[in-house]
């Protein structure tokens, strides 16, 4: 996807929450555990549209964590398909916050994750 | 830590245990990989914290694997294990073990690698104190 971009996707996000209290960690900032979850969902909407089955990630790399979300900010996640294998999808995600009080903007996690797209008895895909 | 083919979970005590409940599942009925991963950076940043005596944030993932799924009602042991301790990092392995709550076999569910920083008041990175 877009590194080194200083702007989010110029298309609608699979997903946008607000950072609450609840998704914080010790420290007040959002948890990367509950970052990862919105990122994985996001990608698990993308698969499920594109296999029309079941589709549990089965591998996630290089995810980074490049700055810290605050409760309250507004939180985007795009993902997108990178690699298509028989059965499987490699898809790309990122994760931008949004100040709430504001439109100052910033890129929050990167990473990819990989799908497989199942059948209702957990068979392959086709 | 164990390897891919262990049938058995680390010898250490686990860093967190819980029991997988519905409202950790996903649209399928089977546990959510991101409530897991949730968990296992939980225990990452648990041992980050301890080992650095102070705040320490997540800045990388690599190589999570998800190898077996997750049951409503399963037993979940994340363990975690200082890898390699840098300047101001800390690399941690972690893996996440499930047993039916009827029965006493264990089966290994995910792995991975997780980067943390150790940072001061400022979000500013810190050297990692040195046991």
């Amino acid at each position: 996807m877009n590194d080194a971009a200083i702007s989010p996707p110029d298309r609608m996000p699979d997903i946008r929450v607000t950072v609450m209290a609840a998704d914080a960690n010790p420290y007040g900032t959002a948890f990367v555990g509950w970052l990862f979850g919105q990122m994985s969902l996001a990608g698990g909407s993308l698969a499920s549209r594109r296999t029309g089955k079941r589709a549990p990630v089965v591998a996630a790399d290089g995810f980074k964590f490049l700055a810290p979300a605050d409760i309250g900010d507004e939180l985007s996640v795009w993902a997108e398909v990178v690699g298509e294998g028989r059965t499987s999808l490699t898809i790309a995600t990122e994760a931008w916050k949004r100040d709430r009080h504001g439109e100052a903007v910033a890129k929050v996690a990167e990473g990819r994750l990989v799908f497989v797209g199942v059948g209702d008895v957990r068979q392959d895909m086709a | 830590m164990s390897d891919a083919t262990s049938v058995s979970p680390p010898p250490h005590e686990p860093a967190i245990r819980v029991t997988a409940m519905p409202a950790d599942a996903n649209a399928y009925g089977d546990i959510f990989g991101g409530w897991l991963m949730s968990l296992m950076d939980s225990a990452a940043g648990l041992v980050a914290a301890r080992h650095s005596h102070g705040r320490a944030v997540t800045i990388a993932m690599d190589g999570m694997q998800f190898h077996a799924p997750v049951h409503i009602g399963d037993e979940v042991s994340v363990y975690a294990q200082l890898a390699r301790v840098g300047r101001t990092s800390m690399t941690i392995d972690v893996e996440c073990w499930a047993r039916d709550r009827h029965r006493d076999d264990h089966r290994k569910v995910t792995e991975a690698r997780f980067t943390f920083v150790a940072i001061d008041q400022d979000r500013r990175p810190r050297p990692v104190v040195v046991e």
